[in-house]
């Protein structure tokens, strides 16, 4: 699913997050929109997720604009994870048939196995209780809850901030084989360049609602403006 | 431990307070006052300020209510009524800092119904109340059920306000993965309706025990035989779970409607 926005605009009381705001992401393919606290980015995907509303301009799900759209089919086709993983009452298993019951959509215990699998999650944790498992083990299980669902798009809101480097990396991976085995495409927000270095196709740095810098991670590495230079060296403001 | 006969006395053989004896306890009061004064607890015009409004509402109720018993008028119980619960539905608004726009409505709706049930239920099939507004039952017995629900109310939204600020993204989390508005809050409905419920039930565990309700010390001080005084607060006490439950109930279903804007997404404001 291609997702372009056009001229977004967004205020919260006095201040202007996002403001003129367009961007449009690939099919198939892991983008990253990195910058400083209160950049805008955690907004921005929360509007793609149709968790919020743009007061101006369209949001684009295969060219059709958000307000021709309900909600509940935007959420259909577009998962959301959250920066801190939201794990509900009741054990792993109950955690992953979540959205599955709420569709009606019978899925056998060892299809879940399976997926658990090739995420590289013990099937035994099936009967654990969610919130005994690690931060990075939750998180996890919020994407793998998210993918039996059957998303065209992904989109994570710093997935990894809360988590150690080596829980870190399982994720990252794990984000990777999104679009690798499952042919998603992922947006993700984080503030860390190192992760969407390793994991992206296209990086988009944002400042005060604006998109300062756009490209691979080479082009950001070779021809970066001096704004991401600042701010890879954590000198920016 | 007391026979029957004992307890059977004539409405005239128990302790009249006078007017000096009232003003003497008073002082008690004065106690409080001071002790405010000397921990500078800054609750001393409170203090003052609840002590006169406390005197001055309840002879004013007095008067009223002598007046109401005097007339015995169908409609003058259901005014009384609806300015108990108008009242009522004030005070838990005053303290209820989650708003959702038609809060006040939603209260005072929720408290109508809910009491209503339960009260007709018990002075009609149970104590078989004749007139059906005879305001010696009706009223007394209302306001102290009206009262309970109260308190319940303020403590159910609250805490539905500070769960939904905490578990934010768990609701947006179900939302997202296709769940509908009453599903996304089912666990923000349960433990704010379970958090207006537990000083309720709580009541019911120790009643007897270390807690001899007002109404039953004030039956028996007027003579009643505890045996007698015991079940009418047992109904009481029945009365107001069921009130409070159901009051609580409603309320919540009508606020949940209010969380969220005609896009389904949680209203920001509510946030704050």
């Amino acid at each position: 699913m291609k997702i372009s926005c056009e001229k977004l605009k967004t205020v919260y009381g006095k201040q202007t997050v996002l403001q003129n705001f367009s961007v449009s992401f690939a099919e198939n393919s892991i983008n990253t929109v990195i910058g400083p606290s209160g950049s805008g980015k955690s907004t921005l995907l929360r509007m793609l997720a149709a968790l919020e509303d743009p007061q101006e301009g369209k949001i684009c799900y295969d060219g059709k604009p958000h307000q021709e759209l309900h909600p509940r089919d935007i959420r259909a086709k577009v998962g959301m994870i959250f920066q801190k993983p939201t794990i509900f009452e009741g054990t792993v298993f109950d955690n992953l048939i979540f959205g599955l019951k709420l569709r009606k959509i019978e899925i056998e215990r060892e299809k879940i196995r399976e997926v658990l699998n090739q995420v590289d999650i013990p099937e035994d944790y099936l009967d654990k209780r969610g919130d005994e498992l690690s931060l990075g083990e939750q998180q996890r299980i919020c994407i793998v809850r998210s993918l039996l669902l059957d998303p065209l798009v992904i989109l994570l809101d710093e997935p990894v901030s809360a988590l150690d480097p080596q829980r870190a990396n399982r994720v990252l991976k794990l984000i990777k084989s999104l679009k690798t085995d499952f042919n998603k495409t992922v947006i993700m927000v984080s503030h860390n360049m190192q992760d969407a270095l390793s994991v992206s196709d296209k990086i988009f740095f944002i400042s005060q609602g604006k998109i300062l810098f756009e490209g691979s991670p080479q082009e950001v590495q070779e021809n970066g403006n001096d704004v991401l230079r600042k701010f890879m060296a954590g000198e920016y403001e | 431990m007391f026979s029957g006969n004992l307890w059977q006395v004539n409405m005239n053989d128990y302790i009249t307070i006078s007017n000096t004896s009232l003003i003497v306890s008073v002082s008690l009061m004065l106690v409080v006052a001071v002790i405010g004064l000397l921990n500078k607890l800054g609750i001393t015009k409170n203090v003052l300020l609840g002590t006169i409004r406390s005197f001055a509402q309840l002879t004013l109720m007095g008067y009223v209510l002598e007046w109401i018993f005097d007339l015995e008028k169908w409609y003058l119980t259901v005014l009384m009524l609806m300015i108990m619960i108008t009242f009522a539905t004030y005070d838990s608004y005053k303290r209820i800092d989650f708003r959702i726009g038609k809060t006040f409505v939603c209260c005072f709706s929720s408290m109508l119904i809910g009491n209503a049930f339960p009260l007709a239920f018990m002075f009609y099939l149970v104590l078989q109340v004749t007139p059906w507004y005879n305001p010696q039952y009706v009223i007394p017995i209302s306001a102290m059920v009206i009262s309970n629900t109260m308190t319940a109310i303020s403590i159910c939204l609250n805490t539905f306000g500070s769960e939904l600020r905490l578990r934010r993204f768990e609701v947006e989390a179900k939302l997202s993965l296709g769940a509908k508005k009453s599903t996304a809050l089912e666990m923000i409905r349960k433990s704010s309706i379970k958090a207006g419920l537990i000083p309720t039930i709580n009541a019911l565990m120790v009643l007897g025990i270390v807690k001899l309700p007002g109404m039953m010390t004030g039956q028996i001080l007027g003579g009643v035989a505890p045996i007698e005084s015991v079940k009418y607060q047992l109904l009481i006490m029945y009365m107001i779970s069921s009130a409070t439950a159901v009051s609580l109930f409603l309320l919540v279903y009508m606020v949940e409607r209010g969380v969220f804007n005609e896009r389904e997404q949680i209203r920001y404001e509510l946030l704050k």
